[in-house]
């Protein structure tokens, strides 16, 4: 589910994409501080887009600094400094990595299973420090996930793919408001609800293929009876756009934005990223569904 | 194959414009053989006699098609249909979600499959409601209603969808609000002077 949400780079320019880099490298340092070191390992830019988003809401400005990292000693680097938003962001994030592995243990066989149970088990002390942070949302996540788990483990009289993915919005929608004000919380969620929708059919998308040769769970695939064509592909797409049509809504309602390289960053993933790389997503899920065909 | 949508290339529940559109472009595909294609003269005017014969058999179809009865159109229980119908307006979509699931796998319809596409829409997930609308109107390919439903909600994903771009006063405008002239967005250089880009780009 990580690793969608990404930034057009060719588009960005200069200081936007250092102003990237430095929420990047900012959100992993202080990671190491609020949660430890080996969380560091989860850190990726799906949580950068939460940072910029919780600096804009919250009021707040990232001040840049230069720092050496244990990853790049030679040279120091620019840094966002300790803030509210990249410490919400690093607890989110350890919460996150932590009930995703446990889910893998549980619905997951095999390889992908005992990857789980040792990936719990290295993140178990961040998430031990995540969730005496934050508590409630601990529980809202962990609610949420079971909420998720028990749709797909029951038949649905009628398939849907978008009722998880409704789901795993209202779980994005809760990450992205919590601890907001009631007036901005309401825009926050109704962002997270759009991303989290968007995000659970891409990687559906994404997984298509290899799922149904493993006979693996995916939503798309009880949907399109076991036998997607390129017209499901299409309407996937067309539902994309769809749920970005949703968040723009959203975006538009926000009213003031951290910093003008944050407008632009949250405008680029919005507008240029998140479209790309369903496009993508598709086209490779396109590819091998006619090499299926040619060589089943 | 045998097929006329397969000879055409279009899926079954394509448009009379997409038909139209395919048979314009199959036939054109078999147009007159230039120099070096003479001696397959014969297999070309076998296959566009084919393709003429696929489209016109498709449309006499389409035209001639029994319309069903209205005991088929509409569900099984004449009220449920109106009750969707009404719970639609007042914007109770979760209760008509509910009613609809409530009816039996046999009351699956063109009108039960049309109903939750519109239920879907309307709770914003999109992917249901095309993947249902496409269902009713496989059922029934001529309902006036359900091809409109569908065009409607696919336009307006294509046309409205977001598609951006971000001119060089670093200003984003939506590609639907209008092109440039000069297609300069993003381009230094242009010194092009429109109500798009309001003023020099």
């Amino acid at each position: 589910m990580l690793g969608y949400i990404r930034t057009d780079a060719k588009e960005l320019r200069l200081r936007e994409h250092e102003s990237y880099r430095a929420l990047y490298c900012g959100l992993c340092r202080r990671m190491g501080k609020c949660t430890g070191q080996c969380s560091r390992f989860s850190l990726s830019y799906d949580f950068v887009f939460l940072a910029a988003l919780r600096y804009s809401f919250g009021r707040e400005i990232p001040e840049i600094e230069k720092r050496r990292c244990p990853v790049h000693p030679l040279r120091p680097r620019p840094m966002a400094k300790p803030s509210e938003a990249l410490t919400y962001c690093a607890h989110a994030s350890a919460l996150l990595t932590y009930h995703k592995c446990r889910d893998d243990c549980r619905d997951e066989r095999g390889g992908r299973r005992l990857r789980g149970y040792l990936a719990r088990g290295f993140f178990r002390p961040a998430y031990r420090k995540a969730k005496k942070a934050l508590p409630e949302l601990d529980l809202a996540i962990r609610e949420s996930l079971s909420a998720l788990s028990d749709y797909e483990n029951t038949p649905d009289a009628v398939p849907s793919a978008d009722r998880p993915a409704a789901l795993f919005g209202e779980l994005m929608a809760t990450v992205f408001s919590y601890g907001l004000s009631p007036s901005d919380a309401r825009v926050a969620a109704a962002m997270g609800r759009a991303v989290g929708h968007w995000i659970y059919l891409v990687d559906a998308a994404d997984d298509l293929v290899e799922d149904q040769k493993k006979g693996r769970f995916n939503p798309l695939l009880l949907l399109f009876e076991n036998s997607p064509t390129s017209e499901d592909l299409e309407r996937v797409k067309l539902s994309l756009t769809g749920q970005l049509m949703r968040g723009e809504q959203a975006l538009l309602l926000m009213d003031s934005f951290a910093t003008p390289e944050i407008k632009e960053i949250i405008y680029n993933i919005f507008y240029l990223g998140l479209p790309s790389c369903a496009e993508r997503v598709l086209e490779k899920a396109e590819k091998q569904l006619s090499q299926e065909k040619r060589d089943p | 194959m045998n097929d006329p949508y397969y000879i055409l290339g279009v899926s079954r529940d394509a448009t009379d414009r997409e038909l139209r559109a395919a048979y314009k472009r199959r036939k054109k595909q078999y147009r007159s053989p230039t120099l070096g294609q003479r001696d397959l003269r014969d297999l070309t005017d076998a296959r566009k006699k084919q393709i003429d014969e696929a489209y016109r058999q498709i449309r006499r179809a389409r035209r001639s098609e029994p319309a069903l009865s209205f005991a088929e159109c509409v569900l099984p229980d004449p009220t449920l249909g109106a009750q969707v119908r009404v719970l639609l307006e007042e914007g109770n979509f979760g209760e008509a979600d509910a009613l609809l699931r409530r009816a039996p796998v046999s009351a699956r319809n063109a009108e039960w499959y049309f109903l939750m596409g519109r239920v879907q829409e309307q709770r914003s997930y999109f992917l249901d409601a095309l993947h249902m609308m496409d269902s009713a109107l496989r059922i029934d390919p001529g309902n006036a209603e359900y091809r409109t439903a569908r065009e409607t909600l696919k336009q307006t994903l294509e046309e409205q969808g977001i598609s951006c771009k971000r001119s060089r006063k670093g200003r984003w405008s939506k590609a639907d609000w209008g092109e440039c002239c000069c297609e300069c967005v993003g381009e230094i250089g242009c010194e092009c002077c429109c109500e798009v880009c309001d003023g020099p780009c």
